[in-house]
């Protein structure tokens, strides 16, 4: 069976012929018969497509993206919320833990944390010199705590004697005021000295 | 079925109703069956790939861009995995020229010539699209037969706008010179020697 059919948008056609005979044919072709398709082709489409699924990840995005609900019983949500709370106990107590082991142990073995501060407001930038960095401040720029106003910094240095002084602003260095103990460096200054651990050689 | 519907629908089918596909294929069967009968000249192999189609349609439906217009969308699919098919298949394309039988609501005898006149030149023309290359071919079906936007025939032949225009216009002027080649062989064949 053919028939002629209907086309399926209808629209104005444009003017792309350029003479009556152009137009003619335009027109014929759309009195062209069209062959119906065989009555088959349907169900056979469906049947191979309904024992397809789309892929796996574009299901899971669909899934999350639409809104879900879930029920429970008041005895599984007593369960479920009992299991939190255990869960984030045990997280917070280790968490905890880890902080106090952090702030009083070494971060290697055979390293203590040491704090210096310097109280030193009018200061732009100071940094650490000393034995341990081969006098050279990178990377021991001091930072200001702005609750005490003081520049601190704190270093994990195994046990051993060092020489140390602070460098304020790049180019003016100092002895900590508040060390201990002060040795001279042979060229009319003195350095801070400091002591890690209960060390008393004094070849560092 | 305008766009918005064929949306609902597709959004539909991606929500995991597989039936609601029925209805799309219902719409665009006969414009993809005929595509693909004109392309092999096989009913058998054309309702095969008409039923590919749809099924490689279906399966990257989740890559159908909201917003586009399905058909064009479709027709590509079509058109490239029958091109692919007569690529491996080296088939002769040879397309039966069917009958013309164009309505007619008067049985009246002083129209019978027309309609005579009328489905010699529809079989002329349908002779004639047989022998154009099926890029100017299915650039000018698009065009008069579905009557398509220039955008959507540009879409369903992976052309650009104006690369489409261009493919409709010379695709019409080539099947003006196939048939005015075929009228001259005519009449030089039946005239008196």
């Amino acid at each position: 069976m053919m028939e002629t059919g209907t086309p399926l948008h209808q629209s104005n056609s444009g003017p792309e012929w350029e003479s009556e005979d152009l137009l003619r044919i335009s027109r014929q072709i759309r009195q062209i018969p069209y062959l119906d398709p065989p009555e088959i082709l349907v169900p056979s489409v469906l049947k191979v497509i309904r024992q397809k699924r789309l892929p796996w990840w574009y299901r899971m995005i669909r899934w999350a993206r639409s809104p879900q609900s879930f029920s429970f019983t008041p005895l599984q949500a007593a369960s479920l919320a009992a299991i939190l709370i255990l869960i984030s106990s045990a997280g917070a107590l280790y968490l905890s833990r880890n902080e106090h082991r952090n702030a009083f142990q070494p971060r290697t073995p055979g390293e203590m944390p040491i704090t210096l501060t310097l109280n030193m407001p009018e200061a732009r930038s100071v940094s650490v010199v000393g034995t341990f960095n081969a006098w050279d401040e990178k990377g021991y720029e001091m930072k200001k705590d702005q609750r005490i106003g003081a520049w601190t910094l704190v270093l994990h240095l195994p046990a051993g004697h060092y020489e140390y002084a602070f460098m304020l602003d790049g180019k003016e260095i100092i002895p900590d005021p508040r060390a201990d103990f002060y040795e001279d460096d042979g060229f009319g200054n003195q350095n801070a000295v400091l002591i890690v651990g209960n060390h008393d050689d004094r070849t560092t | 079925m305008d766009q918005l519907e064929e949306q609902q629908i597709i959004s539909a089918i991606l929500g995991g109703d597989a039936d609601v596909y029925a209805m799309l294929v219902n719409r665009y069967q006969q414009p993809i069956f005929n595509l693909t009968y004109r392309m092999t000249g096989s009913r058998e192999d054309a309702a095969d790939l008409a039923q590919d189609a749809f099924i490689k349609a279906y399966e990257q439906l989740y890559r159908f861009q909201a917003g586009k217009k399905f058909f064009p969308w479709l027709y590509t699919i079509a058109l490239n995995h029958t091109r692919n098919f007569l690529r491996k298949n080296k088939t002769a394309r040879t397309v039966a020229i069917e009958d013309c039988d164009l309505h007619s609501d008067s049985d009246h005898a002083a129209q019978e010539e027309d309609k005579m006149c009328a489905r010699l030149d529809c079989q002329r023309l349908q002779w004639a699209l047989t022998r154009l290359p099926w890029e100017y071919r299915e650039a000018v079906i698009l065009r008069y037969r579905e009557e398509l936007p220039m955008e959507d025939i540009a879409t369903a032949l992976s052309l650009s706008l104006s690369g489409a225009k261009m493919r409709v216009h010379r695709g019409l002027k080539k099947l003006r010179e196939i048939l005015e080649v075929n009228d001259d062989g005519n009449r030089n064949a039946s005239s008196p020697i």
